[in-house]
């Protein structure tokens, strides 16, 4: 699991990268509720996710649910294929906004 | 302020020596019924008062941090006199650093002290500062060297003290899950497999569970049932594995519409679930007269009906996990089983894996039915997990199986 962020003041780009499980779910959840403390609008790059379980899913509910609460956005872009139909499964897709890439996610928003 | 070097002992020890031996070996009784850390240390203290002729003798505890010497206790006269320890005093640390006993002599307006390390398994834990009356003098030799052996005398019972304060701690802990589990299986039926049309199996990964399952029968004859899986694992998953399981069988007794339960459920969850913590489940009702069920699915892995004919159909969640949304829209599904098996599981069993390989997944869980088919259902269930116990079969998550027997009623009328 590695994780980085950039971005401006306002936007902030997570990366996550690796299995995203109850071993790693501490430092996911440090990582992105840090993202949301400092962001208006977050946005999670799932591309290197390579597996995530409900832990990890548990994180992104978090920091989704704390977005939330301050009126800020997060959205998850290149997800690949095995971690979506997870999301998918849980129907998790109709709670996050989910993008294909960082440029379809920096549009959708306008 | 020197460096002590006690004398070597004589081969053949004079009185004073074998005194000193008694006493040492009296203090060391002490410690060795003796199971409380704070009794430990002023039983030790008082000895080296009364066998030192100290005015007082301090304990500095060593912490590797910022605060470094913390006062921990005194026994002495000077104690009454309100004397008050000093943690900065710089000899405590070369006292540690040196790992050797120092001791300073009397001067006419200062008494003599000495600072003995204490170093458990030579680890540094703390030092001993002994403070003589004035006129008493500095430690002899042979007083240097008792001072230095009750010191590691303390300092072994005071690691005794604190690692049996940690098994302590760790076998609460242990009873504490045990109950916890023993809890936990009470929340589930416990009508044995084969008895009814309906029965589940729960295996946690750890001692307690973040799965549940349940079921009962309505006073309209039909069976209601439920399967949850809380997210993640231990013991934050069990309380609120405990939580929904007993909010389920309240309100399931009471409405009898799945799709409300789960809406109801959701919003209890979601005004008190924290750290993004949810629910995935299933809940649903089956009439044995009729083979009709009726279920709602909220973010779960899809239930399988295996029809008479062995084709399989699958209901996916219409609706994201309980937890998650304030609010949730989900509908009841009927479902005709016409004499076929109802399989709802938790994402256990599918994420089962063979060695480093591919997990079980849905597609393997339906192969490993079907070889088993011959058998009744109860029997196959029970074959079933057995073959994932072999050798090589490595098991990620809780598993949780609830299945419903459609043919059980034409079988055991």
């Amino acid at each position: 699991m590695t994780e980085s962020e950039n971005g401006t003041a306002s936007r902030r780009v997570v990366h996550l990268a690796g299995e995203i499980d109850l071993e790693h779910a501490p430092q996911i959840r440090k990582v992105l509720l840090g993202a949301v403390d400092q962001g208006r609008w977050i946005l999670v790059d799932m591309a290197e996710v390579s597996y995530i379980d409900s832990s990890g899913i548990a994180c992104l509910i978090e920091a989704l649910q704390e977005a939330r609460k301050k009126d800020a956005d997060l959205a998850l872009f290149a997800v690949n294929p095995q971690a979506l139909r997870v999301l998918e499964l849980a129907r998790l897709d109709t709670v996050f906004a989910i993008h294909p890439d960082l440029t379809s996610a920096v549009q959708a928003k306008g | 302020m020197h460096a002590i070097h006690p004398q070597t002992p004589t081969a053949a020890p004079d009185r004073d020596h074998l005194g000193d031996a008694e006493r040492l070996a009296l203090y060391c009784q002490n410690f060795a019924i003796e199971r409380d850390l704070s009794a430990t240390l002023n039983a030790a203290l008082e000895g080296m008062v009364r066998n030192l002729h100290a005015e007082i003798v301090e304990v500095f505890l060593w912490r590797n941090d910022p605060e470094g010497f913390i006062f921990e206790s005194a026994r002495g006269r000077s104690i009454a006199r309100g004397r008050q320890p000093d943690p900065r005093d710089p000899y405590l640390a070369r006292c540690l650093g040196e790992k050797t006993i120092l001791g300073s002599p009397q001067t006419d307006m200062i008494a003599a002290v000495a600072y003995a390390p204490l170093l458990p398994l030579g680890r540094p834990c703390g030092v001993v500062r002994l403070v003589r009356p004035l006129g008493q003098g500095a430690l002899d030799s042979r007083e240097s060297a008792l001072f230095g052996a009750m010191a590691s005398a303390a300092a072994l019972a005071i690691a005794n003290a604190q690692l049996l304060a940690t098994v302590e701690d760790q076998s609460d802990t242990t009873r504490d899950l045990a109950f916890a589990a023993e809890i936990q299986r009470h929340l589930l039926p416990s009508a044995a497999a084969g008895e009814s049309p309906i029965f589940g199996l729960n295996r946690p990964i750890r001692q307690v569970s973040g799965d549940f399952f349940d079921f009962f029968t309505l006073p309209n004859g039909k069976i209601a049932f439920a399967l949850g899986d809380v997210a993640g694992k231990g013991m934050n998953a069990a309380l609120l594995m405990a939580k929904a399981a007993s909010l389920y069988r309240c309100l399931g007794k009471t409405i009898f519409h799945p799709a409300e339960i789960l809406e109801r459920l959701n919003r209890e969850i979601h005004e008190t679930a924290s750290r993004g913590m949810f629910v995935t489940m299933v809940a649903g009702t089956y009439d044995p007269g009729s083979g009709r069920l009726e279920i709602a699915n909220a973010g779960h892995e899809p239930p399988l009906l295996r029809t008479i004919d062995q084709r399989y159909e699958s209901y996916p969640a219409d609706g994201p996990p309980l937890g998650v949304l304030p609010e949730l829209n989900l509908s009841t599904r009927e479902v005709e089983m016409s004499g076929g098996e109802f399989f709802i599981f938790s994402d256990g069993l599918t994420e089962f894996r063979y060695g480093q390989g591919e997990q079980l997944g849905v597609d393997g869980l339906i192969q490993m039915i079907e070889a088993l088919s011959p058998m009744p259902l109860a029997v196959r269930m029970e074959a079933l997990l057995c073959e994932l116990d072999k050798e090589g079969w490595s098991m990620r998550d809780d598993l949780t199986v609830l299945v419903i027997d459609d043919s059980w009623v034409q079988n055991n009328e």
